[in-house]
């Protein structure tokens, strides 16, 4: 998968690119904003990341312009600026998603991939497997091997998440974000409370753990 | 205009003084001006109508003559007639001569025929005789004089000389220089001993001022009882500027040593943190764990700075208003679920009593979570292990009350009234989590809503908070 990188700080750029290249993509970066803005009209990308303050042309105009030309590539943009009027104005020309500098690097990761919709399990399948983990999306009942899980529902709803973000680490702040609805971190241990009862009903007794702290970062759900 | 003044006058006092020295002057020498020429006037036709006095009874003498020769030839007739003014004249003689009045009778060509015996020659007074009346100058001497038609187009010229009008007009306009010299400068004298006053107050404003910007912070303009309102004022106004200025300034210290001790303390864990394992020659695993804790560490810091920056966004008020509709039941409810895993690990017991009522208000969702999360965030903290907390919602007319009661250390009156300020800490918290900003962000949020927050604590007895929000209709 290829990704288009318009960023003119270089060391945000060089740490997005590691980043990136680790997770298995291929970067094509450039620091200029016409420049991006040719490639992105000429080239074939799976996704682009953007800044906002660019030399040549700023990433809403790219935006915009690329827009206009229907031209739908996923684009990610980021910024320093807080104002939520720029967080609107940014969606409003087009952009797929907004990332305020400082970002968790997970965070990027995690909204690339929504973008891109890779390793999405099948969402309109009914069920979703990780090893010998089966999770019945409709009735709502997990299964590991033969045993039957019994879950609460918010134990459900955080299995589910981490399961349909399948080998890609989620941050705590994603989890309250979509299981609690918390938007924020009201700076509690309550994640990390429900993904260790989690672990006692998902991973104890089996020889293969399933759900993996990544310190610092967050959690992720898989095989290996 | 305006440069000019500044180049030459720059001081408002001298400004002052030149506006109304020139006001005084030019309205002193306009009233006496108009004074003087009313004055003139009037003298003037006082004097002829005295002249109109004297021909009244000429005029009767002649034309009675000229009636009784009614059948004599025109010629005659005027011969007789001005025999009579002749014989007039020379009774009138004494007269004439003591008020120096002459009387001309004059045929219709302007030609003297007859005149009092006081009188020059007619044709040495040069007199422009379209006129019936006017002025005129003999001998260094002006006159004034009036001519009258009679019946057979004979005229008579009267005059009279204006020496002593004029006299008494030189010593008035004397009289009058000086007088309008005295009101000037006595008017002047005035205006300075009043702009000087004035303007005092105002100088001390701008020595407390520079003082100020030397730093000494302590000074402060006193006003005399004597002084003007407007100074006064302004005085207060100052002294108030400065007291705000002052208590910014001490808090801007306060945030400035607080923010520095709130980032200095995890910047040093991480130096800390990543010293020790390079020097340990740590293996993989150390080195992740590191790596963990630097982020959990720059997470923290993240989250002080993005609380930084909200709150003077929510201070300046740049923020556009959202007008979600917002279950603050399922809120509180959420939050309980949240904070569950703390209150068990200090084993505190919490009580939730939420009216039956729909609680829907109109806002932005995460702002009213946050507010509410950092108060039960708050209450927890304050309270010690195995300690009570009561939630509870109420529905009051158009108003909801949100309510975070606990039985823990409260807070004293002085503190009450100081822990809405930013980064302030009650002196026994600084070894509790958080920075600070909690309670300063609650309170930013909730106004932004148009609520209200308030509390109620009494030492070791425990603190309420409450939120006062409107519902929506």
């Amino acid at each position: 998968m290829k990704i288009l990188l318009v960023e003119d700080d270089t060391r945000t750029a060089e740490f997005i690119s590691k980043g990136l290249k680790q997770a298995g993509y291929i970067i094509e970066h450039t620091e200029r904003g016409d420049d991006g803005y040719d490639k992105a009209v000429h080239g074939t990308y799976d996704a682009a990341v953007m800044d906002v303050m660019l030399p040549g042309m700023d990433g809403l105009s790219i935006v915009s312009k690329l827009r206009s030309r229907q031209n739908n590539l996923p684009i990610i943009i980021l910024s320093a600026k807080r104002e939520v009027d720029d967080r609107i104005f940014g969606l409003q020309a087009g952009a797929d998603d907004y990332l305020v500098k400082p970002f968790a690097f997970s965070e990027l990761l995690a909204r690339i991939q929504t973008i891109t919709r890779r390793n999405q399990p099948d969402l309109n399948s009914r069920y979703i497997n990780i090893d010998d983990l089966c999770i019945d999306i409709i009735s709502r009942k997990v299964t590991r091997g033969d045993k039957r899980l019994d879950l609460q529902p918010r134990e459900y709803s955080l299995l589910e998440y981490l399961a349909r973000h399948k080998g890609r680490v989620v941050s705590k702040i994603m989890i309250m974000e979509n299981v609690w609805e918390f938007n924020f971190d009201p700076q509690t241990n309550i994640v990390e409370s429900r993904i260790c009862r989690l672990r006692e009903k998902v991973d104890k007794g089996f020889e293969n753990k399933l759900i993996h702290t990544v310190r610092g970062v967050g959690y992720v759900l898989d095989s290996e | 205009m305006s440069s000019i003044l500044n180049k030459f006058l720059p001081s408002l006092k001298a400004r002052l003084l030149l506006t109304v020295t020139l006001i005084l002057s030019v309205m002193t020498i306009l009233t006496l001006s108009i004074t003087y020429f009313s004055m003139d006037k009037a003298i003037d036709s006082r004097i002829l109508s005295q002249l109109e006095t004297r021909y009244v009874p000429l005029e009767e003498e002649y034309t009675e003559e000229l009636n009784d020769h009614r059948n004599h030839s025109e010629e005659r007739k005027s011969r007789e007639a001005r025999k009579e003014i002749a014989e007039k004249l020379d009774e009138l003689k004494d007269i004439l001569n003591d008020r120096n009045e002459w009387i001309f009778l004059l045929n219709p060509q302007n030609e003297s025929l007859l005149s009092s015996k006081n009188a020059p020659d007619f044709k040495s007074l040069h007199l422009n005789m379209d006129n019936e009346s006017g002025k005129g100058l003999y001998d260094n001497t002006e006159f004034i004089y009036i001519a009258f038609e009679l019946h057979d187009n004979n005229k008579l010229l009267l005059t009279a000389d204006l020496k002593d009008k004029n006299e008494y007009m030189i010593l008035y306009r004397k009289r009058f220089l000086i007088t309008s010299l005295l009101v000037t400068i006595i008017g002047v004298f005035i205006c300075f001993v009043v702009i000087r006053s004035s303007l005092n107050g105002f100088e001390k404003v701008r020595k407390a001022a520079d003082s100020i910007a030397e730093g000494d912070y302590s000074k402060r303009v006193e006003t005399e009882y004597s002084a003007s309102r407007e100074v006064k004022e302004l005085s207060n106004s100052f002294n108030q500027m400065i007291d705000q200025t002052q208590s910014l300034l001490k808090e801007i210290k306060e945030v400035n040593n607080n923010v520095a001790h709130d980032l200095r303390t995890p910047l040093t864990r991480i130096r800390g943190k990543i010293e020790t394992t390079l020097m340990a020659d740590a293996g993989l695993m150390e080195h992740k764990e590191l790596s963990g804790i630097v982020i959990e560490e720059c997470d923290k810091l993240m989250l002080l700075i993005n609380n930084m920056l909200t709150l003077s966004e929510y201070e300046s008020g740049l923020i556009n208003k959202k007008d979600e509709r917002i279950n603050v039941k399922d809120i509180i409810k959420n939050l309980c679920e949240v904070f569950e895993t703390v209150c068990e690990d200090k084993g505190l017991k919490i009580k939730l009593e939420l009216d039956q009522q729909e609680m829907v208000i109109l806002g932005d969702t995460e702002k009213i979570q946050r507010s509410l999360s950092n108060l039960f965030d708050n209450s927890i903290k304050y309270t010690d292990d195995g300690g009570d907390i009561l939630i509870s919602a109420k529905v009051e007319g158009k108003n909801l009350k949100i309510s975070f009661t606990d039985n823990g250390c409260g807070i004293s009156k002085d503190d009450q009234n100081r822990i809405f300020e930013r980064f302030y800490r009650v002196e026994s918290s600084r070894s509790t989590t958080g920075n600070g900003l909690g309670l300063n962000l609650a309170k930013a949020f909730i106004e932004n809503h148009g609520g209200k927050i308030s509390v109620q604590s009494a030492p070791d007895k425990g603190s309420c908070f409450t939120v006062s929000l409107g519902l929506c209709s």
